[in-house]
């Protein structure tokens, strides 16, 4: 039993917010900015809140798939910022499009979206249901340290859902790997009061830390490495993959990647420029767009890579429906 | 005659955004050479796929003759 993506949807917060304006409250600038990261702009949740987010990106990929709420038999939420640690956020889209079916989160940091495509196709492949809905929701800049010109700069707030169908082509390939490095991309849990607590975590400030350069480098690596062991193991090469969807972290990360692939840029989809980095939420933003752009047609190969903390990679090569 | 790995060093540092202006030499930093840290990451992807080795993620040569130093050390291996 596989699946076809059967429709795709995003919604994306009003307030956009460019590198010139970064620069009234930090020490940086759009030409320190754009030529390191590739980001002009991003979108900036003010006063949305990601259950709004999430739940009408929710709506409007069952829209797209033409099935309804009472249609789902599994509601997976991606993410690492929701507006609740309990309920999960899929709990909550559940109750905003009145679904009734399981409903829950998963983190995988970056990765998330392709990790809970194996999650769906396990779930179809026991026969539990017809339909899952996966909505990647994230509000990075609630993460952030904003006096850290180094980081909050990169990241982005937004949700993208996708509607799974039961039965199809997809996926030829999927692949979940981790190289355990906690370390490289973190951001600390809730410290908590408790009277018995005796380490000290209250020091540790609850925002995103990174070591930029490691993760520069594990993403070129775990793209390149990942897109090839998906052409071996379906026979086939780059060149034969119409179109690839990696996540979107920095630009410089993609055009090394591409580089190095061989592949042309045309078929590699960008939309960090005026995003950002959404984390879990690039990849099926970046589906949804190139969904929308006409240019991806039924029969095409589509390969996904995610990679972020963990250090988390998730690959799968689709046949689009 | 083939190129030394410095030369072809040199040539990845160039192409990966150093400075045309700086005569390189092994006690060149990279910073001097034009590079930034990103650059310097590039330059490292950049020197994996001219040697054909794979360069330890934690390494971080900061002179061009530590880079040459790297390169030739994993071409041994």
């Amino acid at each position: 039993m596989a699946f076809s993506i059967t429709g795709t949807a995003s919604a994306l917060p009003e307030r956009s917010v460019t590198n010139d304006e970064l620069s009234t409250f930090l020490d940086t600038s759009d030409e320190w900015i754009f030529p390191r990261t590739g980001i002009k702009s991003r979108r900036v949740v003010t006063s949305e809140s990601l259950d709004e987010l999430a739940s009408r990106a929710a709506r409007a990929a069952l829209e797209d798939a033409g099935i309804t709420a009472a249609d789902l038999s599994l509601i997976i939420c991606t993410t690492t910022t929701g507006d609740h640690l309990v309920p999960a956020e899929a709990c909550a889209i559940a109750a905003a499009i009145g679904a009734t079916c399981p409903a829950y989160d998963i983190s995988a940091a970056c990765a998330g979206f392709v990790f809970a495509l194996d999650i769906a196709d396990g779930w179809f492949a026991r026969g539990r249901g017809k339909h899952v809905l996966i909505v990647s929701a994230e509000e990075m800049t609630r993460l952030v340290d904003w006096t850290d010109r180094a980081t909050c700069v990169l990241f982005g707030d937004g949700a993208a859902a996708a509607v799974l169908e039961a039965g199809g082509a997809s996926p030829l390939y999927l692949n979940l790997t981790c190289d355990p490095q906690v370390d490289v991309l973190e951001v600390p849990g809730i410290a908590g009061s408790s009277p018995f607590k005796q380490r000290d975590d209250e020091a540790r400030a609850n925002v995103l830390s990174m070591q930029g350069r490691r993760v520069f480098k594990f993403g070129v690596s775990t793209i390149c490495d990942s897109v090839h062991a998906m052409c071996d193991a379906c026979n086939i090469t780059p060149a034969d993959i119409d179109h690839f969807v990696f996540h979107q972290a920095n630009e410089r990360i993609l055009a090394a990647a591409t580089t190095r692939l061989g592949v042309e840029n045309d078929r590699v989809v960008r939309l960090i420029e005026h995003t950002g980095n959404i984390s879990s939420a690039c990849i099926p933003l970046a589906l949804d767009e190139l969904a929308r752009s006409g240019k991806l047609a039924s029969g095409q190969l589509v390969a996904l890579v995610g990679f972020g903390a963990g250090l988390d990679t998730g690959a799968c090569l689709l046949r689009w429906a | 005659m083939a190129e030394s790995t410095f030369d072809r060093v040199c040539n990845i540092i160039r192409e990966n955004g150093g400075t045309s202006d700086v005569e390189l030499t092994p006690e060149t930093t990279l910073a001097d050479a034009g590079l930034d840290s990103l650059a310097s990451v590039e330059a490292v992807i950049a020197c994996e796929d001219e040697f054909d080795i794979e360069i330890d993620t934690d390494a971080n040569p900061t002179t061009v003759g530590e880079v040459v130093e790297l390169v030739e050390s994993l071409m041994e291996n």
